[in-house]
């Protein structure tokens, strides 16, 4: 059986390395012995969203990020059809953004987005938010690890996908992060989320995986250690800062 | 009176400094304090050279230096560490008399990028050379056209400006700046005619978006490209690299001016290429700087010659979190084509600050190193899991792939197998655990 990945904007969209998110998904799969059919794409023109098993968007420059969000705006009803009926996607970085109503850029001027979710989002053209980060998930064991790189504050978001422990939140202020509509699954953690927290990138292929009939999911560890590994020491790290600070 | 107490109170500062080891941003720091726009009271040299850009910085103003030492000329020029306004004060007043005028024929200044903005706001610079715009830190710079628009506010009128005309993101800088000038390098034979990074900044035009034509690569984004939208292209070049012969390790610079190498790696040609511009327009001949710069070794440490065992070694200072600056060390060691092993050391991320963020390996291209003449390649440091991690998904024979996490263990390791050629890949932040455990030559 063949499972198909769409890596959406993955020339304009890919400034931390996210490319790893869709390359370890992929060997997941593999794994688990699926055949996995990777399309990589710049625009949406030719796409169509549900014949994917998984999508992912990666973090860009704010201006390639309105450049994407112009793009798939032109497929905005199909893209929230997909949504609704319970399409696996992983937005990460500021492409997390294109999921809400509207991102405002450093000078003011609106940009409408997808609308899949209530929040708003205003960038600064001066300071960006940076740090390390542990987070926990209601519906995954164990903290999550990573790092924020923005330069923008969500508010309004009605179903938070992470509880911060370090770091920043959705705003200064708010401990949530993220969002979480159904099986789209947004975060402003940059770069190879599923990489550095395998629990995570497990929980996707269960999901990616549930309605496959006769498959149950196996878990093969000894490919996992270089993951465990670098999850355990990065998490361990962030833990001794954590508790210097 | 005030600037003569300012200046006094510096120059003893340093001193004092100097000799516990801590002179050269305090007591800038504290005369900016005293006298926040001191800078603008001075009378600074004719010539005052500014360097700024991701990758190269150090070197390019340390070969400057030499040059016009070289050729008779004094230059007062900062050192590593202190490329912001505090140690830029350091360096300015350290070599003002009291009166308040500088004494050397040249002011040469490494800037950050970040902050140049802030150092350039009370004097210009007469000359401000930018090398290049890469991922470099974005831990803490973001991303390239973050820094883009940070240096952008660094630019006054008055400055000529030298820019790398092979970085798209850096030319952008010359827009409406009639008398700017460029370098570049021609096509080589080691031009290639596809990017051969992970990723590609010079897809996207930086002015319009559109897609951008590349006639061929020098690595990563630097070569020849043009925008099929707006039609942003490659400047032509005031300073040029006509011919390079890698093999026998020469360049020519315009036509006319052999260089023997030293170190013939891709981003020391450009940094040679950038210290040419730079000397020629403080006037001197084409023949005096090429004939003060051949063989011209290094001092700041990025490469460094050592004997592990029955190994000759040989660090190549890359900076973490700067995915071009590790491909270009590991493009070099591929290029030797001589019977060797590669150590890759990732322990702290940064020295000036903590961060677990290792997002960066990802975007380096470890697959430079997939060659039958690489027989070993050893990782260590904290980050052993995520190098073994990511060199998991390069073509590379895993059997050759040897993590050994503690850096004494691993480094003893090597020292009791075999006698190839080691090639040691890592940064500032992590070199003395090698260097400390191996003979320095």
């Amino acid at each position: 059986m063949t499972l198909k990945i769409l890596h959406l904007y993955s020339g304009l969209m890919n400034l931390y390395g996210e490319y790893a998110n869709v390359s370890i998904l992929e060997r997941r799969l593999r794994e688990q012995g699926f055949e996995v059919e990777v399309v990589k794409a710049d625009s949406c023109a030719d796409i169509s969203f549900s014949d994917f098993d998984f999508i992912y968007i990666g973090s860009g420059t704010e201006s390639a990020q309105k450049r994407a969000l112009e793009d798939i705006m032109t497929k905005q009803a199909e893209f929230t059809s997909a949504s609704e009926s319970g399409a696996v996607m992983l937005l990460t970085g500021n492409a997390f953004e294109m999921l809400g109503r509207s991102v405002t850029d450093g000078n003011g001027k609106g940009f409408k987005a997808l609308g899949l979710c209530a929040f708003e989002t205003t960038e600064s053209g001066e300071r960006r938010i940076t740090g390390d980060a542990i987070c926990s998930c209601r519906f995954v064991a164990g903290e999550l690890v990573g790092f924020i790189n923005k330069c923008s504050e969500t508010v309004g978001v009605y179903e938070p996908l992470f509880e911060m422990i370090m770091g920043v939140g959705n705003s200064l202020n708010d401990k949530g992060e993220g969002c979480r509509f159904k099986n789209v699954f947004g975060t402003h953690l940059i770069g190879p989320v599923l990489v550095k927290n395998p629990h995570f990138t497990k929980y996707m292929v269960e999901l990616i995986t549930k309605d496959i009939e006769g498959f149950s999911y196996n878990d093969k560890d000894a490919a996992l250690i270089y993951e465990r590994g670098a999850y355990e020491v990065t998490l361990s790290e962030l833990k001794k800062r954590l508790a210097q600070a | 009176m005030k600037l003569f107490f300012v200046i006094l109170v510096c120059k003893l500062l340093r001193l004092i400094g100097g000799l516990v080891g801590r002179g050269s941003s305090l007591p800038g720091q504290i005369a900016l304090k005293l006298y926040p726009d001191i800078l603008s009271r001075l009378k600074l040299p004719k010539y005052i050279i500014a360097v700024t850009g991701s990758n190269g910085k150090t070197s390019t103003v340390e070969m400057i230096a030499a040059i016009l030492q070289k050729n008779g000329k004094s230059v007062a020029y900062n050192k590593e560490g202190s490329n912001q306004i505090e140690g830029v004060t350091t360096l300015i007043l350290g070599g003002c008399t009291l009166g308040g005028k500088m004494k050397s024929d040249i002011l040469l200044i490494e800037s950050d990028e970040r902050y140049a903005r802030y150092t350039f706001k009370y004097f210009s610079p007469t000359h401000y050379i930018m090398t290049n715009l890469y991922r470099d830190q974005l831990t803490r710079n973001g991303h390239p056209e973050w820094v883009y628009e940070a240096l952008s506010h660094s630019i006054h009128d008055e400055t000529q400006l030298i820019l790398n005309a092979d970085d798209p993101l850096i030319s952008r800088f010359g827009a409406g700046r009639e008398n700017t000038l460029w370098f570049g390098v021609d096509k080589l034979q080691s031009s290639v005619d596809y990017n051969d990074g992970v990723y590609n900044d010079g897809m996207y035009c930086p002015i319009c978006g559109g897609k951008m034509e590349y006639e061929y690569y020098h690595y990563n984004h630097i070569g020849s490209y043009r925008c099929e939208g707006c039609g942003f292209k490659r400047h032509k070049t005031d300073f040029t690299v006509t011919q390079a012969d890698m093999e026998k390790g020469e360049i020519v610079i315009n036509k006319d001016y052999k260089i023997p190498l030293a170190f013939t790696g891709m981003y020391n040609v450009y940094n040679i290429l950038a210290a040419f511009a730079a000397c020629s327009v403080a006037g001197l001949e084409g023949n005096s700087i090429a004939g003060s710069i051949g063989n011209y070794m290094l001092k700041n440490g990025r490469i460094v010659r050592f004997r592990l065992g029955r190994h000759d070694g040989t660090l190549l200072a890359s900076k973490h979190e700067n995915s071009v600056s590790y491909d270009q060390s590991l493009k070099y060691i591929a290029s030797r084509r001589e019977k060797c092993s590669v150590l890759v050391i990732v322990d702290a991320i940064s020295r000036k600050y903590f961060t677990g963020e290792t997002s960066w390996l990802w975007d380096i291209n470890f697959e430079h190193l997939n060659c039958e003449h690489i027989e070993n390649i050893y990782l260590s440091g904290t980050y052993v899991n995520d190098l073994a991690l990511r060199l998991s998904f390069t073509d590379i024979p895993q059997e050759k792939i040897k993590p050994v996490g503690d850096i004494g263990q691993c480094v003893d390791y090597i020292s009791g197998h075999g006698d190839e050629k080691l090639y040691c890949v890592t940064c500032f932040s992590d070199k003395d655990k090698l260097l400390t455990r191996v003979d320095v030559l």
